[in-house]
């Protein structure tokens, strides 16, 4: 074969990509390991406040310098704002919030619709006079309920509970 | 000076590739030796940079804001994870977008200190990033590293020795 097109295919064969070795490092396993779950949870959502002010920061269009003098700060405040290392008190995040039209902090619980369905069925004997609809069931008083029923309306009620909150 | 790149797996996640330097001669990492030069006087402040990295690898990626940039030479990519005045330790790395870095090392901050040049470990740390931001960027001209993936990793040969390559 022709030296060139040996060389040429050597240069391919040098070429030729493949990806990076893996690599576990034991020692920061080891020290990542000793973090607890509190400093963890800390760590990971002050990161994640500060990319939140960023993104709201962006999507305004705005520098690091338009958010600085809209607040009176220094612009190395906001640096240090946006490092994720940042402790923020209440004010500031409430002051963030209003400049930049972003929900930071969720002070108004949420309701939780809840659906609980039953699946009932009455036989011929049954102990009780079977509720006529679902506000009768939750809401009405005028019915007695047996406790062979009630155990049985109790255990598919935390089985759809479990269902919901899964 | 016989070195490869390799990629962090348990640091690298959806959002970002996390890659360090993997020096033959002491048989690990750069920041291998970062957190062993480290781990007695600040492990708190180690475990701290440990959780940023991991939290940049799975939820936010290396957003900007969570270094400090122009560490080393324009365009190269030095930078430095971000440390408060009040932190002891600069972690170096070279940062290519928002989805890969490579961990270099790093040392002790000193109060007094104001420029870089004035303290020789972080010099020392500062240049041979900056050396390998070179010999990378050298590669890449030549298309035997390239980025995959829209910039999310990289492939190619990662195997660097710098006397043959002088």
């Amino acid at each position: 074969m022709e030296e060139w097109i040996l060389k040429a295919n050597l240069n391919l064969i040098q070429k030729k990509m493949s990806k990076a070795e893996e690599y576990t490092s034991k020692i920061s396993e080891e020290l990542l390991q000793k973090l607890s779950p509190e400093e963890s949870e800390k760590i990971e959502k002050r990161m994640l406040l500060a990319a939140k002010i960023d993104d709201a920061l962006k999507a305004k269009g705005w520098k690091k310098k338009d958010f600085a003098d809209s607040l009176s700060k220094q612009p190395s405040e906001i640096t240090k704002w946006l490092s994720g290392t940042h402790n923020f008190t209440t004010d500031t995040l409430w002051d963030i919030e209003r400049i930049l039209g972003v929900e930071l902090i969720t002070l108004e619980e949420r309701r939780k619709e809840q659906v609980i369905s039953f699946h009932i069925s009455v036989s011929k004997d049954a102990e009780i006079e079977a509720p006529m609809s679902c506000e009768q069931l939750f809401h009405g008083t005028s019915f007695t309920i047996s406790s062979t029923w009630q155990k049985k309306l109790n255990k598919d009620q935390k089985r759809t509970n479990e269902i919901y909150q899964a | 000076m016989k070195f490869k790149l390799v990629k962090l797996k348990s640091y690298s996640g959806k959002e970002a590739s996390i890659y360090s330097v993997y020096m033959e001669d002491l048989q690990k990492t750069l920041f291998d030796v970062f957190l062993e030069e480290n781990k007695t006087s600040f492990k708190s402040e180690l475990k701290d940079i440990l959780k940023r990295m991991s939290v940049i690898g799975h939820k936010t990626g290396a957003r900007e804001q969570f270094f400090k940039t122009k560490e080393g030479i324009p365009g190269d990519g030095v930078c430095a994870l971000y440390d408060d005045p009040d932190k002891k330790l600069r972690l170096y790395c070279i940062r290519y977008g928002k989805q890969l870095i490579i961990l270099g090392g790093g040392g002790q901050k000193t109060d007094h200190i104001r420029e870089l040049q004035e303290d020789e470990k972080l010099k020392k740390e500062n240049y041979l990033l900056r050396d390998i931001s070179a010999r990378i960027r050298t590669r890449t001209d030549e298309k035997e590293i390239v980025f995959i993936n829209g910039g999310m990793d990289f492939e190619g040969k990662f195997e660097f020795d710098t006397e043959k390559d002088e």
